[in-house]
């Protein structure tokens, strides 16, 4: 909503196992960002974004 | 489930501040709201300390189809739950929501495993308020909505509500995923995100094409 360049995807692991292969999910939640960045569990807002940062650097 | 700021320490951060269940302090649609979902745990999670890093594997959804104990007149949305979302829908909806959910076609070419599911919990989702309208297409043949909307798995939901704003449900938003489905349908609704303003400055200058991923389950 903010950001029109920004798109986001729920998946669910346990249905999609390929995916969940092709990425290494081995827990959850999972976050992979731009195919580059890479976040497992639980950060806050804050932290989360520089990851995002750092995924378009 | 009180501020968030009581809780005890031994829980994993949240994502997001949340406060009570019925007011969860909410990303917005920048991040999936399954991120959100999945890290501002829903009240039961209370019962439930140190898990933020849930193994996938525990084959549980069959179970977490039933959000609450009873299911009883709706099949996946017990009559509590649907009278507390219900609720808050009518209290905090603004703008009508479009939920546009892609099943497998008749051939079952697609192989999905919750398709007839996921529009079963959806359509008693889309009761639960008059400004929430379902679409159900079929995929790969309503090519045109598919071509529209990029999918290429199923089930797949697209939110939107004057626009696609790239938010996306694969598989079944069950469990801790029907949080999320709820908190995404309100936040389109009223066209507002409840991130921090220092976050959301950042976010919207980024000028970048930027996909999150989050791979989450029911439990």
């Amino acid at each position: 909503m903010e950001n029109p360049h920004i798109r986001a995807e729920a998946i669910e692991a346990n249905e999609f196992p390929d995916l969940s292969q092709k990425y290494n999910v081995s827990g959850v939640p999972k976050s992979i960002i731009n195919e580059r960045v890479e976040i497992e569990g639980a950060v806050p807002d804050s932290a989360f974004l520089q990851q995002v940062l750092q995924a378009i650097k | 489930m009180g501020n968030v700021h009581d809780l005890p320490s031994t829980l994993p951060t949240p994502y997001f501040a949340a406060s009570s269940f019925t007011k969860y302090r909410f990303d917005g649609i920048l991040f999936p709201s399954a991120i959100r979902q999945a890290l501002v745990f829903p009240p039961d999670v209370c019962r439930r300390p140190g898990a933020n890093f849930i193994p996938v594997g525990e084959k549980h959804i069959r179970n977490s189809f039933f959000i609450g104990k009873q299911g009883k007149h709706m099949a996946f949305i017990s009559p509590e739950d649907a009278a507390t979302v219900r609720e808050r829908f009518e209290k905090e909806m603004v703008k009508d929501v479009t939920m546009n959910l892609f099943i497998e076609d008749e051939t079952g070419a697609a192989g999905c495993q919750y398709c007839e599911e996921t529009r079963d919990l959806l359509e008693e989702f889309a009761s639960l308020s008059n400004k929430i309208r379902l679409v159900v297409h079929k995929f790969p043949s309503d090519r045109e909505a598919v071509a529209k909307y990029g999918i290429d798995k199923v089930p797949a939901l697209a939110l939107e509500q004057d626009k696609d704003v790239g938010i996306r449900f694969y598989g079944i938003p069950a469990g801790y995923e029907f949080a999320t489905l709820i908190e995404d349908t309100i936040s389109l609704s009223r066209g507002e995100t409840k991130l921090s303003s220092g976050v959301l400055d950042q976010v919207r200058q980024i000028t970048q094409d930027v996909t999150i991923r989050v791979f989450v389950t029911p439990t």
